[in-house]
C-alpha cells in the first residue's frame, strides 16, 4: 500500500492488528461453522470488512471484539445461505472459549500438522479411507455409512476412536521432536 | 481430558461429527459456560479436527503464504510506438533492458502479513480512472489472499478480485488501449487475462464497458455464474443478478451460457438475458429519453437552475415527466439527478426517497395525494455525482408522470440540477419494440 497516504496506513496498521488475532477466529469461526472452506470464507471477508473500514477506524479502541463482531455477522450470513436453523453452540459462549483458541496459532500448527500427516500415513487402510472420505471429499457421517455399509453408530465410534489416536500419536511425535537435539 | 462430566465430553466430539439435538445442545452449552477444562478441551478438538480438514484440502499453499509477507510488484507492461523501438533497436539492447528493469522496480503495494518476504511479480493490466466511495469506505482488491486498497490511478494486476461497498463506483481502464470499463455499488469482479485476452469474472453487481477493438483471437470476455459475453469491440451493459442480462449499445457481443448450450449473437439495439430454459433469445430494445416538461422545489422561491431536497426546511422535490406513448412494455427504467455544487454545499447525505404521485398532482395539492415510494438510496453523494432511481414498469406509463423526491429527518440537504441547470434530470426507459 502507499505509505504516504494515511488511509494506507491505518489499513495496514488495522490489518497487523487483524493477523494478529487471526488464529483465534479461525477457531471460533470453524467452531460455528463445522466448515472448512467457510471459516476460510468467512475469515476471508472479515479481513476485507477490516480493510475497507480501517480508514474511519477508531485506534483507541481495543479491535478484537470488533473482528468478532464482524465473524458474528458472517457466520450468520452463512447459516441463512444454507437455509438451516444455526445448531450451533451459541456465539456468545464460543466468544469466552476465545483465549482458547490461541491453539490455533500457526506457529503451533506448524509442528502438529507434519506429525499429524506422519500419523495419519500409519493408520491401517480402512479408518485411511474413513478419513478420506470424511476430510477430503466432506462426506457426512450418514454416507460415509451408506458407502461403506456399515451402521451410522459405527462410523461415529470409528471417527471418534480414530481422532483420539490421532491425538495420542501426535502428542507422542510432538514430545519426540522437542527432545530431539 | 480431565472434565467432570463423561457425557459432556462425548458431546464435545459428537458436536464435530453430527448434528447434536436441543437437549444435547443444551446440556453442552451449560457444561462449556461452567467448565473451564471443558472449554479447553474443546478448543483442542476444534483445533484437532480443522487440522484433518486442512491437510486433506488444496488450500495448504494458502495457510503457508499466511505466515509471510509477500510483495506483490506489479509488473508493468512497456507499450513503445514502432518509431521508438526502431530507435531503441538502433542504440542498445543493454538500453531497452536497463529500462525494463526500472520500470519493473517500481513496487505498488505490499501486505503486511508478517516477518519474513517473498517477492511475487504480477502483471499490471489496468489502471483506476476514477473512483468513489462513501466517507469511511474503502475500495479493496484481494489478490489470492493479499489485499490492498485501491485509489485513483492505482494499478490492477493480474487475479485482483475487488469489492465495491455499497454506493461505490469505480471506472478503469485497460493499459496501451482506450477500453473502459465501469462498475458501482456492491459489484464484485476479478481481472485477468489469458493468452493476451482481457478477462472478467463478474461475480454479482452491475458494470457498463466501452471496449476498443481487440486482436483478431483474442476477444475480451466477460463472464458470470451462468453466462458469458463475448466481445471484439463495442459499448455495453452487464447484469449479474439471480440472471444475467446484456444490453448491447453498440457494435455486436457473444453471449453464451457456460455449458456451451447457448450461443447467441447479440447485436445493437438488442438485448439478450440467461434463463433456466433451454432457448435464450436476444430481444430488440429501443431507449427513451425525457427531461422534465416541469421540476420545482416545493416550500421555496423558486430557484431555476436547482430543485432542492431539505427535511429541515421541507424543501421537496417536483418532476413531471411526458413520456408521449410508451413504443413497447418497458424493459427497465431509470431516473438519474445530479448533484450540483450549491454556494458552500458540496453534495448531500441521507435517505433519499422518490415516490409517485398521481399524473394531475400539482404543487399546490401534492403533499395531499397518494405517495407510493417507487426507490430510495442512502449514503452521501457529492457534488458532480448522479443519484440514480430505477424505476418498476408500474411506476411509469404512457403520457404524463409526476414524481415527488423526499429526504428523511436528519438527512443533510441535496441541491439537484433542475431542467434549466447544467445536467437536467433523466428519465431513461428502455422498452421492447422493434427498431
Amino acid at each position: 500500500m502507499n505509505q504516504d497516504n494515511p488511509d494506507s496506513e491505518k489499513t495496514e496498521r488495522l490489518l497487523r492488528q487483524f493477523y494478529a488475532q487471526q488464529s483465534k477466529l479461525r477457531g471460533y469461526i470453524f467452531s460455528a461453522t463445522r466448515n472448512y472452506h467457510a471459516t476460510e470464507d468467512i475469515l476471508q471477508s472479515v479481513a476485507i470488512v477490516t480493510a475497507q473500514k480501517a480508514s474511519s477506524y477508531d485506534f483507541d479502541k481495543n479491535p478484537a471484539p470488533w473482528f468478532i463482531g464482524i465473524a458474528k455477522n458472517h457466520i450468520k450470513k452463512w447459516y441463512t445461505s444454507q437455509g438451516r436453523n444455526s445448531r450451533n453452540v451459541s456465539l456468545d459462549i464460543l466468544e469466552e472459549c476465545i483465549s482458547d483458541y490461541s491453539n490455533f496459532e500457526s506457529d503451533l500448527i506448524a509442528n502438529r500438522r507434519e506429525a499429524l500427516n506422519t500419523c495419519i500415513g500409519k493408520l491401517p487402510s480402512k479408518q485411511k479411507e474413513v478419513v478420506r472420505l470424511r476430510y477430503m471429499h466432506d462426506k457426512s457421517c450418514h454416507t460415509i455409512a451408506e458407502e461403506l455399509k456399515r451402521p451410522i453408530q459405527g462410523i461415529y465410534s470409528l471417527l471418534k476412536r480414530l481422532k483420539l489416536e490421532l491425538r495420542k500419536c501426535v502428542e507422542f511425535r510432538l514430545k519426540d521432536m522437542e527432545a530431539r537435539p | 481430558m480431565k472434565s467432570s462430566n463423561n457425557n459432556a465430553h462425548d458431546l464435545l466430539s459428537d458436536y464435530f461429527l453430527r448434528e447434536l439435538d436441543d437437549q444435547e445442545l443444551e446440556q453442552l452449552q451449560e457444561a462449556l459456560k461452567s467448565d473451564e477444562v471443558l472449554r479447553e478441551e474443546f478448543a483442542n478438538i476444534a483445533r484437532d479436527e480443522w487440522l484433518l480438514h486442512h491437510i486433506h484440502s488444496d488450500m495448504d499453499q494458502q495457510y503457508v503464504r499466511e505466515s509471510k509477507t509477500v510483495i506483490i510488484k506489479p509488473k508493468r507492461r512497456v507499450f513503445l510506438s514502432p518509431a521508438f523501438v526502431a530507435i531503441a533497436a538502433s542504440l542498445s539492447v543493454a538500453f531497452l533492458l536497463f529500462a525494463l528493469f526500472v520500470n519493473q522496480e517500481k513496487q505498488l503495494t505490499r501486505n503486511v502479513v508478517a516477518s519474513t518476504t517473498t517477492a511475487v511479480e504480477q502483471a499490471s493490466i489496468a489502471m483506476i480512472s476514477s473512483i468513489f466511495t462513501l466517507p469511511g469506505d474503502s475500495v479493496v482488491a484481494n489478490n489470492n489472499g493479499h489485499l490492498r486498497n485501491l485509489e485513483a490511478h492505482s494499478e490492477l494486476i493480474e487475479g485482483d478480485t475487488i469489492t465495491l461497498p455499497k454506493s461505490a463506483r469505480l471506472e478503469f481502464s485497460y493499459l496501451g488501449e482506450t477500453t473502459t470499463v465501469g462498475l458501482k455499488n456492491k459489484s464484485q469482479f476479478t481481472v485477468s487475462t489469458v493468452n493476451g485476452a482481457k478477462n472478467i469474472y463478474l461475480e454479482y453487481g452491475e458494470l457498463t464497458a466501452d471496449v476498443a477493438k481487440q486482436s483478431e483471437g483474442k476477444p475480451m470476455r466477460l463472464t458470470t455464474v451462468d453466462a458469458e459475453a463475448v466481445v471484439l469491440g463495442t459499448r455495453f451493459e452487464l447484469q449479474a443478478k439471480d440472471y444475467t442480462r446484456l444490453v448491447v449499445l453498440s457494435g455486436q457481443v457473444g453471449f453464451n451460457s457456460l455449458d456451451a448450450q447457448q450461443q447467441l449473437k447479440v447485436n445493437a439495439g438488442f438485448l439478450a438475458k440467461s434463463t433456466q430454459s433451454s432457448d435464450w433469445k436476444t430481444q430488440a430494445f429501443i431507449v427513451q429519453e425525457e427531461e422534465p416538461i416541469y421540476n420545482h422545489t416545493l416550500n421555496k422561491k423558486k430557484v431555476d437552475e436547482f430543485i432542492a431536497i431539505d427535511p429541515e426546511r421541507n424543501y421537496i422535490g417536483f418532476l413531471r415527466f411526458d413520456c408521449k406513448e410508451l413504443a413497447g412494455p418497458i424493459l427497465e427504467a431509470r431516473l438519474r439527478l445530479h448533484v450540483e455544487r450549491y454556494v458552500n454545499d458540496f453534495g448531500g447525505r441521507g435517505t433519499i426517497r422518490l415516490f409517485r404521485v398521481s399524473p394531475k398532482s400539482t404543487i399546490h395539492d401534492v403533499l395531499e395525494s397518494e405517495m407510493v415510494e417507487v426507490d430510495s438510496h442512502h449514503g452521501r453523494l457529492g457534488a458532480g455525482m448522479d443519484l440514480e432511481f430505477d424505476l418498476s414498469s408500474e411506476s411509469i406509463q404512457s403520457g404524463i408522470n409526476t414524481y415527488v423526491v423526499k429526504l428523511d429527518k436528519g438527512g443533510d440537504d441535496f441541491w439537484f440540477s433542475s431542467n434549466k441547470g447544467n445536467t437536467p434530470p433523466r428519465l431513461t426507459i428502455k422498452l421492447e419494440g422493434a427498431h
